[in-house]
């Protein structure tokens, strides 16, 4: 019996090199983490960020001794149990973490000794400043900051982050290090806007000759904050794999096969029409590859299709139902997400795919495409589903009809092909027979958009929650991001706070307040919008 | 005039200083060392002060002692302080949860033995013990007591003097390799199995201040143990 590893955390350090399958991106992925410029990977759950820290992590260690590149890795994982409102709080949460790994790797390449750890003679050098002693004394106060939330904490009895880069390069040049490369996995929680913020602000200004930051990231991370700039400040790699490229099936073949027993193998080997259904139907994503395989073992016809269908049609979206259980704020927006795509985009593809199979130029599609300029609340449900990897966003300013521009996205291979009567046989021919260009088209006021209602997030039990709300959405209009005069268009219609605005619909809007026509309304309401989802990310 | 036996003296201070220079400067064994102290001065950082933890400073100069004379190359007494320290860890463990017989210990009216410390029963990766402390890591507990055995049995082998170790014991001090390798691959072990044995004895006991003093060695050697990496906030 093969015993998959569904999560590279689950892999030991010396495994991890023995299972890798390198594509051609995987190892551009690779060769930028490992150069000194910045890189920001992002990819959804399960497509292998993790791995391909772990790999550039394990390269560079191993280089060590020519290269003199120190890797530190770093999961900002157990963010999700940090409680904090004060945004300068998680920051320094992230700092401290920061400086205890940099200590470990320091300790592990024999740079830095333990001052508990050297018991035979360290004492009579007490005089020398130890490492692990300046390190530990800028964690002890980035840690007092956030571990007593009530009590504030003055920014300038705080080491400043000059002062840790400071630290850092006297440490490189001392010990001969060329430079410190970071790797941050688990970085910007999606849910959390500010930790988003806060994160990018550290990339941006946690860099010197000596520093390299790194980091990966889920898709639809969009929070930037104020001052970090993709283009500027990183080299921005995307992990979602193109199951047109030409390698994908035999990379993904080799992936499983690495992990799989002698009997597995056979199979795979004797059956690989099935096995590529499989592979097709998982985007590439490994984590779900590996999950489907083994529920379909032995491999037959039969198991494969029960497996896909299972699978992609209930399976699948537990993960994305469960985070409306973990976030209930968010909620009604994962739901409409899911009922956008299982009632509208499923059923329109495949009847679609079913009629324009049969033409003379075959075609098919798993593609659609979204106004540039939906409600705010639209793109959040499509972010969701970007995270959950149910869809991809493939590209921007994509031309639809008339011209208009908007994004495209593509559906899960599998979820399309769970609805076909007879799987194995469709499959290759929706596959053979894709176009990009053939896309549904979602426009800028789509009926399907008007299902979704913010306003009844909360249950009656959550009075604590709503008296927080009601104190944001009580905040006057002049803090929203829109302009000058479209504040003051709003108080002359007598909108002041945000809930007015949150409850005030687009037509009215349009209808009331001379000089706002439909794209500034959309703009108004978004920013309204924006500060409802800002709290309920919180 | 020097005499002779000064003479042989120095001549051994010349080699082992031999031994010294192309050991010290091996990639990698310094810093592994490096790490399995921190592993244990780390927690007892992180614990509650205890009578028992002087242990764990003991067992620190027992590395300290049996990494110095690896690098002097007089590997069966490395070997045997390596075996030393890991004694005195699994008696700290083992005392943390038995203070009766601690007390009694002090006073010279109780042998803690390796026979109790690894009794599948009772001891410190027992299920009893398991259940007692960090019940979801009852199942894991079976593989580390066997790593546990072996290690134990390969550090004794030199300790007691078995026959095979002695091979490597023509009379002169040089550098052995294979034997630099067989330290380096137990150290390798140590670490994880005193990570391991902290966790199941005091993770599920400690507030999150005391967590973030030990986060980066459990994440570290013991990430891929599912209910591990769950308890720190990570995922299944």
């Amino acid at each position: 019996m093969s015993n998959f590893y569904y999560r590279t955390e689950s892999i030991k350090k010396d495994d991890i090199q023995n299972l890798f399958v390198g594509t051609s991106l995987d190892k551009e992925i690779i060769d930028a983490f490992k150069s000194n410029s910045p890189t920001i990977l992002e990819g959804s759950r399960g497509t292998g960020k993790s791995f391909l820290m772990r790999m550039a992590e394990l390269n560079l260690e191993e280089s060590f001794n020519e290269e003199r590149i120190l890797p530190v890795y770093i999961s900002f994982m157990a963010s999700t149990l940090l409680h904090t409102t004060d945004s300068f709080q998680f920051y320094n949460w992230m700092l401290a973490k920061i400086i205890r790994e940099t200590l470990k790797a320091l300790r592990k390449k024999g740079i830095a000794v333990n001052s508990y750890a050297t018991s035979l003679i360290i004492e009579s050098e007490s005089n020398v400043e130890l490492i692990e002693e300046k390190l530990k004394n800028l964690v002890t106060l980035y840690e007092s900051s956030y571990k007593n939330p009530a009590v504030e904490v003055l920014p300038n009895e705080l080491p400043d982050l000059a002062d840790l880069i400071d630290a850092i390069e006297e440490i490189c040049s001392e010990n001969g290090i060329n430079r410190i490369s970071y790797f941050f996995d688990e970085a910007a929680h999606i849910f959390r806007p500010e930790q988003q913020r806060q994160f990018f602000t550290l990339f941006r200004d946690f860099k010197s000759p000596y520093i390299t930051p790194n980091a990966a990231v889920y898709p639809g991370v969009t929070h930037y904050g104020d001052t970090f700039e993709m283009i500027h400040d990183a080299t921005f790699k995307s992990i979602e794999r193109d199951i047109k490229s030409e390698d994908f099936l035999s990379v993904m073949h080799e992936l499983v096969i690495k992990q799989s027993d002698e009997a597995l193998q056979k199979q795979i080997n004797s059956q690989k029409e099935l096995f590529n259904t499989l592979v097709l139907c998982s985007g590439g994503n490994p984590r779900i590859l590996l999950k489907t395989i083994e529920k379909s073992i032995p491999l037959k016809t039969q198991n494969v299709e029960n497996t896909i269908r299972n699978f992609y049609r209930s399976d699948v979206w537990s993960e994305h139902t469960l985070l409306g259980n973990k976030y209930k704020g968010h909620a009604p927006i994962i739901d409409w997400g899911r009922t956008f795509i299982e009632e509208t985009v499923i059923p329109t593809l495949v009847s679609r795919n079913t009629e324009r199979l049969e033409r003379s130029k075959p075609e098919s599609s798993l593609y659609f495409w979204i106004h540039k300029d939906v409600p705010k609340a639209i793109n959040e449900a499509l972010r969701l589903l970007c995270y959950t990897g149910i869809v991809r966003k493939m590209d921007s300013g994509v031309k639809a009809t008339k011209s208009q521009i908007g994004e495209r996205y593509e559906l899960k291979y599998g979820c399309v092909l769970a609805q076909e009567s007879n799987i194995n046989t469709s499959s290759s021919k929706i596959y053979n027979n894709l176009k990009l260009d053939n896309f549904l088209e979602y426009g800028q006021n789509s009926p399907v958009y008007s299902t979704l209602q913010l306003g009844s997030v909360f249950s009656e039990e959550d009075s604590v929650i709503l008296e927080a709300l009601n104190k944001q959405m009580n905040e006057p209009i002049t803090i929203l991001d829109i302009t000058e005069f479209q504040k003051n268009k709003l108080l002359e219609f007598g909108i002041s706070t945000i809930k007015e605005l949150f409850e005030t619909n687009e037509d009215d809007l349009i209808k009331n307040i001379r000089d706002i026509g439909v794209v500034r309304a959309r703009i108004i309401k978004n920013a309204a919008t924006a500060e409802f989802l800002e709290y309920l990310s919180g | 005039m020097e005499s002779e036996s000064k003479k042989y003296y120095k001549r051994i201070k010349q080699e082992i200083d031999k031994v010294f220079e192309e050991t010290i400067n091996e990639d990698g064994l310094l810093g592994e060392i490096n790490d399995l102290k921190s592993i244990i001065s780390d927690w007892n950082g992180a614990l509650v002060k205890s009578d028992e933890n002087q242990l764990l400073f003991n067992s620190l100069e027992q590395i300290e002692i049996s990494f110095t004379n690896l690098l002097l190359g007089l590997y069966r007494s490395a070997f045997s302080s390596l075996r030393l320290s890991l004694e005195m860890v699994c008696s700290h463990i083992y005392f943390s949860a038995n203070k009766l017989n601690y007390n009694e210990w002090v006073n010279d009216s109780f042998d803690i033995n390796w026979a109790l410390i690894t009794c599948p029963d009772n001891g410190i990766l027992s299920h009893r013990y398991a259940n007692a402390f960090f019940k979801d890591l009852n199942k894991d507990s079976g593989k580390i007591l066997e790593d546990v055995k072996f290690i134990y049995r390969e550090l004794s082998e030199f300790v007691h003097g078995n026959y095979k170790t002695w091979e490597h014991s023509i009379p002169s001090i040089k550098r052995h390799k294979d034997l630099h390798e067989k330290y380096s691959s137990i150290v390798a072990k140590l670490k994880r199995i005193y990570c391991y044995l902290f966790v199941l004895r005091y993770l599920q006991e400690l507030t999150t201040d005391q967590v973030s003093k030990v986060e980066e060695h459990i994440t570290s050697e013991l990430n891929d143990i599912e209910v591990i990496r769950i308890a720190l906030g990570g995922e299944k």
